[in-house]
């Protein structure tokens, strides 16, 4: 059921405005008509997002540096100094980027020494001084002229990967000019030097690290921070959405509040300075939906805000599709042994974690239970329990079940079509509904026509005796259904027009409803695979294990417990998915469900 | 006969490797297009693996219905008659062609919303039904491979 809701409108002298958006948003029930174009235009909405996003790109950051084992005991919150964090991070990071690249830098020089072993540049500057030229090149290795000993004192120090290093130490300056070599520069500093000031850099790095580190503790500051300003943003844009008349002195709020709310919002209008109304919804406005079903139905709310919300005034189809999905989870697991495995482990995560639980989490495990069972009852056809058969165990109380329940392969298949004819016979009742509650009985003619027409045969061929197949009665229904559907497909438009939409619409029926009906094997087909890849699982187990009294039942457990879960991981995303579709398509398409209403979402902290 | 046998298992070959070739096909393409989403939302693990692992099931249909032919309708023994061998040949045929394609297919709807999901787009939901479709043919397939059993055991 889709909950009535009221509409309102607000005419605010402006300088109220502030101090009824923040009284509004204590209500926290009304869900406030938001204006994009004006959303667009707000700076100070432009600067929140931007500052949002430095403090959740913060809060990455800090993340990543949490000690996830053991993590540092969180300061007290202070919104004040989550606010600086983002800036206290990015100081720190450009610090650290700044020493990387020194770092970088005298590594380099590291390497080039290297090959030239300690020495100290001064002792070199010394020996220019006193008038002796020492050049340092690097030649491959069949370059080097051994005569260059004698004439210019040159001096090898290292050959390595095929080159060789070498000084020179002359009275003249110009060596290069005359080897034609071009002279290596030497770094002003030792490699001494150089080896200290990089393990100084590395400490330094380090030390920023554990800055980081330490700034982990305050990430309760900066989750308080993220959540104030997510408040601000809400209440911004909503700020913004009033429209401006008279001079800028009135704004133009409006917004909706669920009926049963409604006394709330007029209780607090009373005391206001505000001029309002409420009226209910007309039929061209965008209503919030919000959904109104009982305890049960609920559980399946998510399936259906998966796909598309209702529009206002059109049927909500989950009270409808909920048995059917519950029945088709259940069909196409059809594993007794799996439906308990999913029972069993929704139940105990749910009393174990009872209190940490949050209510979607809650609804999202009873569902679990509820499919889980259900794959129980629907397992009980066939008798598979982890692969196994229960019905070939030979207690006389499982054989006296099989008596009752069982279903063999060929009357599954025949289970899964009689099950798709009968969704979609009652998604077609659900049209009729629908089209009477949104455009009158006259718009819906059409569809009871098809809705008798096939109903006919179906009774026909359930009960020959009270209807015979194509006698008298039934050609007489099947004229007047015809006449319906031929005829009053589009009320007001001429007899013509209407008879050429009816043969399209025959044949649209032909195509659709045979394919639609045939999709609905895949209840069996799930059911019918799923089974047999657990038998493999099992006949794996206990065949490829080694005969050996230790680790042959090791690897038969192995072998089945791994199998089993693979199983059941991709068996439940099956029963979860394909039943989806049969909702989404086949039935809401004989259903005729437009949808594409937006969820009701209150003004609230 | 021995040639019915051979011919048997050509089928068996065909169906358990072309759709064993299609699901390694559509979940590495799936794998592929999951690990390059990850850059840019590595929260969003969880939806990834789910959309990953959905073109794996052709594989599993076609190892299926090679187990339905030696253990539930029996017909792999040296005694198959002919018609029974085509039977297999023709339903490993089916299944093989189909699996291939519909899971290389579904691998492409999957990796495309996979790569939506990362850029921020919500289309899990959405992502999910619309991999089913390709996927109801290779259902049907094995509905059909179980019918052609049934029909010769």
């Amino acid at each position: 059921m889709v909950a009535k809701m009221k509409k309102l409108t607000f005419l605010i002298y402006h300088k109220d405005y502030e101090q009824f958006l923040r009284d509004l948003r204590e209500l926290g029930v009304v869900h406030v008509v938001e204006n994009k174009l004006n959303q667009a235009q707000s700076e100070r909405l432009d600067k929140l997002y931007m500052q949002w996003k430095q403090l959740t790109e913060a809060k990455k950051m800090l993340e990543k540096y949490r000690d996830k084992k053991n993590p540092l005991p969180p300061n007290p919150v202070d919104v004040e100094k989550g606010y600086r964090l983002p800036q206290e991070i990015e100081k720190i990071q450009a610090d650290a980027a700044t020493l990387m690249q020194q770092l970088q830098i005298s590594k380099k020089e590291r390497d080039a020494l290297i090959p030239w072993g300690n020495f100290d540049p001064e002792n070199i500057s010394r020996l220019e001084r006193a008038g002796y030229f020492i050049h340092f090149f690097v030649v491959s290795n069949r370059d080097y002229n051994p005569e260059w000993e004698d004439l210019y004192n040159a001096i090898v120090i290292e050959t390595k990967n095929s080159k060789t290093y070498f000084i020179t130490i002359t009275k003249e300056q110009d060596i290069p000019q005359k080897l034609n070599l071009e002279a290596v520069k030497m770094p002003e500093v030792s490699l001494e030097q150089l080896n200290r000031m990089i393990d100084q850099l590395n400490a330094k790095l380090q030390e920023n690290e554990e800055k980081l580190k330490r700034l982990t503790a305050d990430l309760p500051s900066l989750e308080a921070a993220i959540k104030e300003i997510d408040s601000e943003i809400r209440f911004t844009r909503v700020h913004v959405s009033a429209d401006h008349v008279a001079d800028n002195k009135i704004m133009l709020l409006q917004g909706w509040v669920p009926e049963s709310n409604e006394q709330d919002i007029r209780n607090y209008l009373e005391f206001q300075e505000v001029y309002y109304i409420i009226e209910d919804p007309q039929p061209e406005d965008d209503v919030p939906i919000q959904f109104d079903n009982n305890k049960f139905i609920k559980l399946f709310e998510p399936i259906t805000e998966m796909y598309m919300l209702p529009k206002y005034n059109e049927l909500d189809l989950t009270p409808f599709f909920a048995p059917f999905y519950m029945i088709f989870f259940g069909l196409s697991l059809g594993d007794i042994g799996y439906g308990l495995f999913l029972f069993l482990v929704a139940t105990i995560v749910k009393v174990m974690k009872k209190k940490s639980l949050g209510t979607t989490l809650k609804n999202v495990l009873s569902l679990v239970q509820v499919l889980g069972a259900s794959t129980v009852v629907c397992g009980l056809l066939t008798g598979g329990f982890f692969g196994f058969n229960i019905y070939e165990v030979n207690i006389p109380f499982f054989q006296n079940m099989k008596n009752h329940v069982y279903f063999d392969n060929n009357q599954m298949f025949e289970l899964s079509l009689i099950l798709g004819v009968v969704q979609i016979m009652f998604g077609m009742f659900l049209k009729i509904i629908n089209r009477t509650k949104q455009f009158g009985f006259k718009h819906a003619l059409a569809t009871v026509g098809w809705f008798i027409f096939l109903l006919s045969f179906i009774v026909a061929y359930l009960f020959p005796v009270a209807l015979p197949m194509l006698g008298t009665v039934h050609q007489i229904i099947l004229l007047g259904s015809a006449i319906l559907f031929l005829f009053f497909n589009s009320p007001g438009k001429n007899l013509f027009l209407n008879f050429g939409l009816g043969l399209y619409d025959i044949y649209n029926m032909a195509t659709g409803l045979l394919g639609d009906v045939l999709s609905y094997v895949r209840l069996f087909a799930l059911g019918l695979s799923g089974g047999i890849l657990a038998s493999v699982f099992n006949s794996l187990a206990t065949g490829m294990s080694p005969k050996d009294s230790i680790i042959g039942p090791l690897v038969t457990i192995v072998i089945f417990v791994m199998g089993h879960a693979i199983n059941i991981f991709m068996d439940t995303l099956g029963a979860v998915v394909h039943p989806m579709r049969l909702t989404f398509v086949e039935f809401y398409k004989n259903a005729e469900f437009t949808g594409g209403g937006k969820k009701y979402n209150p003004f609230r902290k | 006969m021995d040639i019915n046998l051979l011919l048997a298992y050509i089928g068996v070959a065909l169906m358990i490797g072309l759709s064993g070739v299609g699901s390694s096909y559509g979940v590495t393409m799936t794998g592929n297009a999951a690990i390059g989403a990850l850059k840019k939302d590595s929260s969003k693990f969880g939806n990834f693996l789910v959309l990953t692992a959905l073109p794996g099931t052709q594989g599993l249909y076609g190892f299926a219905g090679y187990f339905m032919f030696q253990n539930i309708f029996g017909v792999l023994t040296p005694d198959i008659t002919s018609i029974q061998a085509a039977a297999v040949f023709g339903a490993g045929l089916a299944m093989g062609l189909v699996g291939l394609l519909s899971a290389i297919r579904q691998g492409q709807v999957c990796a495309n919303g996979i790569a939506a999901i990362g850029q921020g787009h919500d289309v899990f939901g959405n992502t999910l039904i619309l991999a089913v479709f390709p996927e109801l043919y290779a259902i049907v397939a094995l509905a059909g491979v179980f019918l052609i059993g049934s029909a010769i055991a």
